[in-house]
């Protein structure tokens, strides 16, 4: 969050001073420490591996976001490719006339259809 | 009868001559059909080709008409009436087949940059000038 633009959000904190966040304080007094070595108590190894299962579990779900955009690109060219030869028609349609009369415009040699190669 | 009275009765029947004369070229819905912009166009042809030819006016690179030299107030209204009905047509295109007025601009141009004849004047994609050879 940006302090200069949400000051009072932020407690007033200025751009310096936001950082990594500062160690929380050591747990006081007698009791067992939360943040232990997994091997050390029954408690922290479900601890870990429940943090396991919920990985496993996100894992193919964030695999599954960048599929969907691929499958549509091929359909959107091939009908804007098809929409440009019907504007090109009808634009060719409506000033053929026009450009036959215009002496400013030559009218383009179409290529002349090959004739088919002779069979022996 | 009053000089004044009769002026205003040759004004109302010119006003109404004009009106029929524009509804003649109407279509019953009130639009101008292609027709009529055709032979509009048709008509500026020899005129406007001689622009083209002598270099005055050239064809840009969005399927319009632009004033390129000193042609005066002639060239500019005569570019100004091309313009406008080519806007039409292109309009109407693009509303046919969904697509916007410009891309049908940008085909007609690419059209008319390949059957121009040597010496008039083009606009390139990149916005530059040129006389084609």
């Amino acid at each position: 969050m940006n302090a200069e633009i949400f000051p009072a959000a932020c407690g007033g904190i200025s751009k310096g001073k936001l950082g990594r966040r500062p160690a929380s304080p050591a747990p006081v007094g007698p009791g067992k420490p939360l943040g232990g070595s997994p091997a050390s108590s029954a408690g922290g190894k479900a601890a870990f591996k429940c943090r396991l299962l919920i990985c496993a579990a996100a894992l193919p779900l964030a695999g599954c976001v960048n599929v969907k955009p691929i499958e549509v690109k091929p359909i959107h060219v091939t009908v804007d490719v098809n929409v440009n030869v019907k504007v090109d028609k009808d634009l060719d349609n409506y000033f053929d006339d026009l450009d036959k009369k215009s002496t400013t415009i030559a009218p383009v040699a179409k290529p002349a259809a090959q004739p088919a190669p002779a069979t022996p | 009868m009053k000089p004044a009275r009769f002026f205003r009765i040759l004004l109302a029947v010119g006003i109404a001559f004009a009106a029929v004369g524009r509804a003649q070229a109407q279509t019953p819905d009130g639009r101008i059909p292609l027709s009529v912009l055709r032979k509009d166009q048709e008509k500026r042809l020899p005129a406007l080709d001689a622009l083209k030819a002598s270099g005055v006016v050239g064809e840009n690179n969005q399927g319009f008409v632009e004033v390129r030299g000193n042609g005066g107030d002639y060239a500019v209204n005569l570019v100004a009436d091309e313009n406008h009905d080519r806007a039409v047509v292109y309009t109407l295109f693009a509303c046919k087949y969904d697509m916007a007025p410009k891309q049908v601009g940008l085909r007609r141009a690419r059209t008319i940059a390949e059957k121009s004849k040597p010496g008039i004047w083009l606009q390139a994609p990149d916005g530059t000038w040129y006389q084609k050879k």
